[in-house]
């Protein structure tokens, strides 16, 4: 029997890649109620579904057939609706990233979970994904110490993956105008924003590898919008590179992991698409590479498959690393903030 | 009417066969004067380089220069030198570099991202090659922004320097304060491999609207051109020349032309950069109070 999905978003996170997702999982999960925050956008999504519409929060939260409560608006309003989410009894979250964008927050969030026994997913899809498992499995197999890792992004606009896993686009968020990021504070709240938006997809397979920051050695704005950031984590160098064009090539999405004797690529593919896992090679110390077979199942699947299983008693909800991982994502956002005032009035 | 063929001096065997892969342009010589002499780069090579010039050559190859001494004033003395200096450095050949530059035209560096490995006593020789490669995508000198060293590897920042030279490259930022810069960031990452493991590798990325994918691994053959754009990806021929052959057809070039390559600068450049960068780490508040 499907659980009921109730979905607060109707942005693009809804249209081309949760519904579709869902979408593909028919035994499992059946979206019952979609609700936006005032564009009425969600209207539109809920007839894919023939499921209910409204605005806002509340009749979401008050719908009996609402079992799943999936959390899709502005990072800013997640904290506050898994509290509400939780305080109507609900007992099942998906919550895209980030779960909190404070500390605080965060703490509040796992703790409400925690008392009320809710299975809690927060979306990193990249964590789910069957490759970086493999990857993880490489290194624990070759016991060597990690000794950098890097992760680069050049994104083009999602529109050309929106169209090919769904229509009646183009699906963009609110145009906020373009920020003056010549002045510190501008660009390192961009930066920060960027951060727990697009590295966030990473950063908890980055704390699994380097725990404990230590130092931000640079943190800056790239134009057109983007980031360039490093620092060192439990000894191990950590560099973030990311930059969002207009146009041109392909998404690249690629991880690089550097031990003393091999090097471990994990190159995801774009998002939106559902291409399958991530492609995991590996170049060891004698020059041979080794290229690991893709699943057929992506991330964004394989996320809701274990939120079905933590429904069925099959997996627990790990509520400690959920708040570790957010945690982690805050520490570096708000340390390359910092770090970009810095670098801009030095 | 073709020129004679230009003499070549040298003992090391790769090179001979390079000479040999030269029948029309190259001799072997038995001694300096006018020819076009290879040196290796070890020991104290900036030495040989002026000795040969000071025996008649007509220009001089150094092969993977070794440690000048501190503040590299060597390699400022040879580029006074009225001979054509070719250098010929392991991980960044001027073809290669040549072929990644023409293929991206006049697309837009927004970043460069180099990932990199290579055992201790390589890891200068990487880190240099790895700047020589973010100065030709980006087309011009380099500032070192922020760096830091540790036993596990290094990673440092670095950006563009406006009105910079070559010759003498601006090891830390002299920007002034508050201002933005729209200029692409060069990061990168370096790690140290482990005992007895050999064969540095460096991974280069421009980001952008054309992207850029450089693969330097030389167990793996010759080094690889990726450029991506919107209508799809281009892999540029592998360049099977031998790396001191196109030395010794560079060196015959600048002599012939009279036009001097511009390596000293280069190497000067690079390697001033990569001996600032494995200093001990750092940031931007240490700059800021050197700046004047």
């Amino acid at each position: 029997m499907p659980r009921g999905v109730g979905v607060l978003g109707a942005g693009p996170g809804v249209a081309a890649l949760h519904l579709p997702t869902l979408m593909r999982l028919p035994d499992d999960f059946e979206v019952v109620h979609v609700a936006d925050g005032g564009s009425g956008r969600a209207e539109a999504l809920a007839a894919r579904s023939q499921a209910r519409w409204s605005s806002g929060d509340e009749e979401v939260l008050g719908d009996p057939r609402v079992e799943v409560v999936a959390i899709c608006s502005p990072p800013e309003l997640h904290a506050r609706q898994v509290l509400a989410a939780v305080a109507v009894g609900k007992r099942a979250i998906f919550c895209e990233k980030p779960l909190a964008t404070t500390v605080a927050d965060a703490v509040e969030v796992i703790e409400a979970c925690r008392a009320a026994n809710v299975s809690l997913l927060v979306g990193t899809n990249h964590l789910f994904d069957a490759a970086w498992g493999r990857a993880k499995h490489h290194l624990v197999a070759r016991g060597g110490a990690v000794q950098a890792v890097s992760v680069t992004l050049a994104l083009p606009p999602n529109g050309r993956y929106h169209d090919v896993v769904t229509e009646g686009g183009p699906f963009t968020g609110p145009n906020r105008g373009r920020p003056d990021v010549s002045r510190p504070e501008v660009a390192a709240s961009v930066v920060r924003q960027l951060i727990t938006g697009l590295a966030v997809h990473d950063l908890p397979a980055l704390r699994d590898l380097a725990p404990l920051l230590e130092e931000v050695v640079f943190a800056r704005f790239v134009a057109p919008v983007g980031y360039a950031v490093g620092y060192i984590a439990s000894g191990v160098h950590v560099r973030l590179t990311t930059v969002m064009v207009p146009d041109g090539a392909d998404a690249i999405w690629r991880m690089v992991i550097t031990t003393p004797d091999d090097r471990i690529e994990v190159e995801f593919p774009p998002a939106f698409v559902h291409a399958g896992s991530a492609l995991v090679s590996v170049r060891a110390d004698d020059g041979r590479r080794t290229v690991y077979r893709r699943d057929a199942e992506d991330g964004y699947v394989a996320e809701w498959l274990v939120l079905a299983a933590m429904l069925d008693g099959g997996e627990p909800v790990e509520y400690d690393e959920l708040l570790a991982d957010a945690i982690y994502g805050i520490e570096v956002a708000d340390a390359a903030a910092a770090a970009v005032v810095e670098g801009m009035s030095a | 009417m073709t020129s004679p063929p230009i003499p070549v001096l040298t003992d090391l065997a790769a090179f001979r066969v390079a000479v040999a892969e030269l029948p029309e342009s190259a001799r072997l010589a038995h001694d300096a004067r006018g020819a076009v002499v290879v040196v290796e780069g070890a020991g104290e090579w900036w030495q040989a380089v002026r000795d040969a010039a000071a025996s008649g050559a007509d220009a001089v190859v150094v092969t993977a220069p070794g440690d000048a001494p501190a503040g590299h004033a060597a390699i400022v003395e040879l580029v006074e030198l009225s001979i054509p200096v070719v250098v010929s450095r392991p991980h960044l050949r001027v073809d290669v570099a040549a072929d990644a530059v023409d293929a991206r035209g006049s697309a837009i560096v927004r970043a460069v991202s180099v990932d990199g490995a290579a055992a201790t006593d390589e890891l200068a020789f990487v880190l240099r090659d790895a700047i020589g490669w973010m100065r030709l995508l980006t087309g011009g000198p380099l500032e070192l922004r922020a760096s830091h060293p540790t036993k596990r590897g290094v990673t440092a920042l670095l950006e563009p320097h406006p009105g910079g030279t070559l010759g003498e490259p601006e090891v830390h930022s002299r920007r002034a304060p508050g201002a933005f810069s729209a200029d692409p960031a060069c990061t990168l990452g370096v790690g140290v491999l482990a005992d007895g493991v050999t064969g540095a590798q460096l991974r280069i990325d421009v980001l952008g609207e054309t992207l850029t994918e450089v693969t330097i691994d030389a167990v793996r053959g010759p080094a690889r051109v990726v450029t991506a754009a919107a209508k799809g990806r281009l892999v540029s021929p592998p360049r099977y020349e031998t790396a001191e052959r196109l030395a010794l057809r560079r060196a015959i070039a600048a002599v012939r032309s009279g036009e001097p390559p511009s390596d000293l600068n280069d190497l000067l450049h690079d390697v001033t950069l990569a001996a600032a960068m494995q200093e001990a780490p750092t940031a931007y508040l240490r700059q800021a109070q050197g700046i004047a």
